[in-house]
């Protein structure tokens, strides 16, 4: 029996180690197989096109990974409207803060404040009226007050971006607050493009890659002392709800699970609700793996 | 006592293979478990889904075919799973269908249909149809499928036998669908018939009007009769099946017409663009894409400004927009042409113009995802280290069989 107990050992441990290969069926176990449309239709397309140029039908998939190249002259287009941008005309152009309702992803908090609602002047600046503080006071919130020949309270990443986690954005605004004697705020070495909306606060919009995004905020005062805060974010692809890098049924099971609900992870679009148009997006990007 | 043991760890070991790639206990299968069809006539397969206690949200049924013996007419949900996935197909030159379905209505814990299958039987044969382990049956993001246990049907399909040449032969039309391939926004059904007269005449007709390729009908109308409309078809695959009784009692061979009917527009869509604001020489990209549950997403067509629609694929790169203002239309044409559009606008400044981008900012980072596939780390297949484990195991088990019978051998 005593020699035996070596291979019940190996037997044993294979055994209990068994859960860990079970599930092996995962999100990416499948082939995922690109849209293809209906593979053997006959049809020409049939009744009207609602008033569409009719052109023949031609039988496409739904998804293509890569089309090509147009030109915008093969639409015959008018011509794209001239230079007459100006202020009202609902995109931030050159030299506006805000347009309307466009704000840039500025909100209160990233203005500094607590709570409110932030809105456009018709100057094309922003508009901190409705903007609200907690203590009651105006201007900014955040940080300590240390004294300025000791080193400065770190810089803190506001609330509301804090613990977002991921973002499926390319372009994201990074804010916070910072203790009045700071005098400059950098991110990842850079003071290039931090703005301060008050003296309080720190802002700026950063470009993420795909994958983990780290940045080190780094408050410095007139002494030349520094305190540091790290923020991560994560930016995801759109439609993979299940972090494996690819798009598949397992994402859309995920998307199912949120729809009708306001879930970050599911709304793509950011329009506060999981939906047949962040469906969409999936769709267009069905079969992508990165 | 040692033999017992040793017995064990060899049962364990055969097991291995089978536990590790089940997931789950749900099963999916066929209504049935033969069918003989006669070559040139259709018949319907009904895959059906056992959650077996899990609560299935997206199903996708992978079923394989001989495509000498029989080929696929239509595929259509037909249960609780009521959307269509993307990435719906079947092939008849391969043999193959992948069919998935989705429900926004709750999971689904009873057991049903999830997908009607219409075959055409081709020439005689026996085949097995069956339901291929790439199949899924998921919840919340899980897979739940138990692969070993996945259904086939037996198919025996026979020659056509020779006619009676002396019973009348019916022949079909349809003024408000014309043919039995396109797809029709009309939900009005006419339907008329001939008959080539046999040595009898025809005493009676008998019609049926339902979803099934091939019911033998029962509901009996005047010889006389020669047309008749159905009001309000619901969409989908609709079929009229007739024949006549002649006064010699002798039947006629009975006819079936398919109506594909789909006055539904596709769902909604999403036009993403890469950039709401570039610089003249940077490429726009448009992202389009949907779904519609009955006669599938035919073309999507694009416009700019005013211009005609054009039709267009997606990913689709514009790129030499000039100094201005675009709006940009899509749509989205189902195969009855029920259309769904979608606008967005791009401002494009002068080479040059700062227009207060972040810096190391790619207008097309989210393309190149979709083109280009290594932005990220990769990382190994969790299949892949399932394997790897899996292996490992299996070559531990051997050891200790090995070590065991030279143990004993020794003794």
């Amino acid at each position: 029996m005593s020699q035996l107990k070596l291979p019940v050992l190996l037997i044993a441990m294979a055994v209990l180690a068994l859960p860990l290969s079970v599930g092996a069926v995962s999100s990416t176990s499948y082939q995922v197989i690109p849209e293809q449309g209906f593979l053997a239709p006959s049809s020409n397309g049939s009744s009207s096109g609602a008033g569409l140029s009719s052109g023949s039908y031609r039988l496409q998939g739904a998804v293509e990974p890569f089309s090509g190249s147009q030109t915008s002259t093969s639409f015959a287009q008018q011509g794209g409207g001239g230079s007459s941008f100006y202020c009202g005309d609902g995109f931030i152009d050159p030299g506006e803060t805000c347009d309307g309702a466009a704000l840039n992803s500025g909100t209160c908090a990233s203005q500094g404040f607590d709570a409110g609602t932030l809105s456009c002047s018709s100057a094309c600046i922003y508009v901190t009226s409705a903007c609200t503080n907690a203590g009651g006071g105006g201007g900014g919130g955040g940080g300590g007050a240390p004294a300025a020949s000791g080193a400065p309270t770190a810089p803190v990443v506001h609330a509301d971006i804090k613990t977002l986690s991921f973002t499926y954005v390319p372009s994201f605004l990074l804010y916070g607050s910072n203790s009045t004697t700071t005098t400059a705020v950098k991110v990842n070495g850079s003071s290039t493009d931090v703005t301060y909306p008050d003296s309080s606060s720190w802002k700026k919009t950063v470009a993420l890659s795909y994958g983990l995004n780290s940045f080190k905020i780094l408050a410095s005062n007139a002494t030349g002392n520094s305190a540091e805060t790290a923020y991560e974010i994560y930016r995801r692809l759109v439609g993979d709800l299940t972090q494996d890098n690819s798009v598949n049924d397992y994402d859309l099971s995920k998307l199912v699970k949120l729809w009708g609900g306001k879930d970050r992870g599911g709304d793509f679009n950011e329009d506060k609700i999981v939906n047949d148009y962040d469906f969409s997006m999936m769709v267009a990007r069905w079969g992508v793996k990165v | 006592m040692k033999q017992y043991i040793f017995g064990l760890i060899v049962l364990a070991s055969t097991w291995f293979p089978l536990i590790a790639f089940a997931a789950g206990p749900a099963t999916m299968g066929f209504s049935q478990n033969t069918v003989t069809a006669v070559a040139g006539e259709t018949f319907d397969l009904t895959v059906t889904v056992s959650p077996n206690g899990e609560e299935l949200d997206t199903v996708r049924a992978v079923v394989g075919f001989d495509p000498e013996i029989v080929s696929v007419q239509s595929v259509s949900l037909s249960g609780a799973f009521n959307r269509n996935t993307p990435g719906n197909f079947f092939d008849n030159e391969e043999g193959k269908i992948s069919w998935g379905g989705f429900t926004l209505d709750g999971g689904v814990k009873a057991a049903g249909s999830f997908a009607k299958i219409t075959f055409l039987a081709q020439k005689d044969g026996v085949r097995a149809i069956v339901i291929s382990s790439e199949s899924r049956l998921i919840s919340d993001g899980q897979e739940k499928i138990d692969t070993v246990n996945l259904g086939s049907v037996d198919v025996t399909v026979k020659a056509e036998s020779a006619s009676d040449p002396g019973l009348s032969v019916l022949t079909l039309n349809s003024s408000s669908h014309p043919n039995d391939v396109d797809w029709f926004q009309n939900r009005k059904v006419d339907v008329d018939w001939t008959e080539l007269k046999g040595d009898s005449e025809i005493a009676s007709y008998y019609y049926a009007f339902d979803e099934s390729s091939n019911t033998n009908p029962k509901t009996v109308l005047a010889a006389s009769k020669k047309s008749i409309s159905f009001p309000e078809v619901k969409d989908g695959v609709s079929y009229f099946h007739l024949k006549g009784v002649q006064k010699n009692g002798k039947s006629t061979k009975i006819i079936h017409r398919r109506f594909n009917i789909d006055d539904t527009d596709p769902n909604g869509f999403e036009l993403s663009l890469n950039a709401d604001q570039l610089i003249e020489g940077e490429s726009l990209w448009l992202t389009f894409a949907t779904t519609d549950e009955m006669s599938g997403v035919l073309q999507y067509q694009v416009a700019i400004n005013s211009s005609e629609f054009q039709i267009q694929t997606s990913p689709l790169e514009l790129t030499d927009l000039k100094e201005g203002t675009y709006f940009l239309r899509a749509a989205a044409l189902d195969r009855a042409g029920n259309t769904v559009f979608q606008g967005k606008s791009v401002r494009v400044y002068k080479a040059g113009s700062d227009i207060a981008r972040p810096e190391n900012f790619s207008p097309n980072s989210e393309i190149d995802a979709i083109t280009k596939p290594d932005l990220l780390p990769s990382k190994s297949s969790p299949r892949s280290k399932n394997l790897l484990i899996t292996f490992v195991l299996v070559v531990l088990a051997g050891f200790g069989i090995i070590y065991a019978i030279k143990s004993k051998k020794n003794k």
